[in-house]
């Protein structure tokens, strides 16, 4: 107990003025992902993250001095995984009724999701690591950072996976809809969660309320459900 | 004032968090389950949002905040993907396929799923 203390407290008190850094980084890529009206291949992260990268090399300070330095944010990635339960308690109580139908469709959707991408990393890449490092991809970015480290992947990968992982779904899943012939916005906010997590809800809820509040219990639903089979299933399979 | 009367109740609504994310943390750690501490701490705030109180009203504006501005919080983990090295750096492209590959099997899979228990209710 006192432990976890001692080491959140160690983080915090190493952050240091390169945070600053971060923050101008994120109103960079905030003014131009807001300029070009929210084009998925220019969201925030994809703007921001090369800038911040460029001045560190220019000014040759390390990536791990740069990381600790960033303590508080790390910090906040626990209580920002905690107020999910916020939007989700909301969106819950007016659906319970089809709850039966989400649940089939939110465990079997989110497992075929990353038992997909576990078996395609398998099969393409060599490297253990990658398949530990892409495994959590479908699911929002604070739970999949929290499982990844849970499963010995690399944190700074997974943050990239799951934001190309949200664009690609937004960028298909119409595709797709259209050709099935899904036209229940209801089920494609719920499959749009599932699959591409808070980018794909973002994009329900530019469709209606109503498709982003099944995405957002989707997303949510799917983080909870992958969190509870993904690393017991990986630690069975690579022992 | 009324900033800093704004400012307090945020600190408030993130002790709340926090505290409930330690929770979490030793529910975790207790039953030795396999969950992240803070998902776990997610979990039970959510039952206790399941009924109306107060509560809510502490975290609402926070929360709302902190899921707003989720990106700036991913920032410095994200900036590592270009220090990585180059063994893993080629990687990358492959792992790009896997993504888009995964992504589109999952959203398939779903979208049919669906449409299939949408026939056999209808029909």
């Amino acid at each position: 107990m006192a432990e976890l203390f001692v080491l959140q407290w160690q983080q915090i008190t190493a952050t240091s003025w390169l945070m600053v850094l971060s923050v101008i980084g994120f109103c960079v890529g905030i003014s131009v992902y807001r300029r070009s009206s929210g084009k998925p291949l220019l969201h925030p992260l994809i703007i921001g993250t090369p800038f911040i990268a460029a001045i560190l090399t220019l000014m040759s300070v390390d990536f791990d001095q740069y990381y600790k330095a960033n303590g508080l944010l790390n910090w906040l990635l626990g209580p920002a995984t905690v107020a999910l339960a916020v939007p989700l308690s909301k969106y819950l109580k007016p659906i319970s009724k089809l709850l039966p139908i989400l649940t089939i469709t939110v465990l079997s959707g989110g497992f075929v999701a990353a038992v997909s991408a576990i078996s395609l990393a398998l099969w393409l890449t060599s490297e253990p690591m990658m398949i530990l490092s892409v495994a959590a991809k479908s699911v929002t970015t604070p739970i999949a950072m929290a499982i990844t480290q849970q499963l010995g992947g690399l944190i700074t990968l997974i943050t990239p996976i799951v934001l190309f992982t949200g664009i690609t779904g937004i960028l298909v899943a119409p595709r797709v809809f259209h050709v099935v012939g899904l036209r229940d916005e209801r089920w494609q906010g719920l499959i749009l969660g599932v699959t591409a997590h808070a980018i794909g809800t973002l994009k329900a809820f530019e469709q209606s309320p109503r498709c982003g509040a099944f995405s957002t219990i989707g997303m949510g639903l799917n983080g909870i459900w992958t969190s509870v089979f993904l690393v017991p299933m990986i630690q069975a399979f690579m022992v | 004032m009324a900033i800093i009367a704004q400012g307090l109740s945020l600190i408030r609504g993130l002790a709340v968090l926090v505290l409930f994310q330690w929770l979490g943390e030793l529910v975790v750690s207790w039953t030795g389950m396999m969950i992240p501490g803070p998902l776990m701490g997610m979990l039970i705030l959510l039952t206790f949002l399941a009924y109306p109180s107060g509560f809510a009203r502490v975290i609402e504006p926070v929360s709302a905040r902190l899921i707003q501005n989720l990106s700036l919080v991913f920032i410095p983990a994200c900036v590592g993907v270009f220090f990585l090295g180059p063994a893993i750096s080629l990687q990358i492209p492959l792992l790009m396929l896997v993504v888009v590959l995964s992504t589109l099997v999952a959203i398939i899979f779903m979208t049919v799923l669906i449409k299939a228990i949408e026939t056999t209710k209808n029909g």
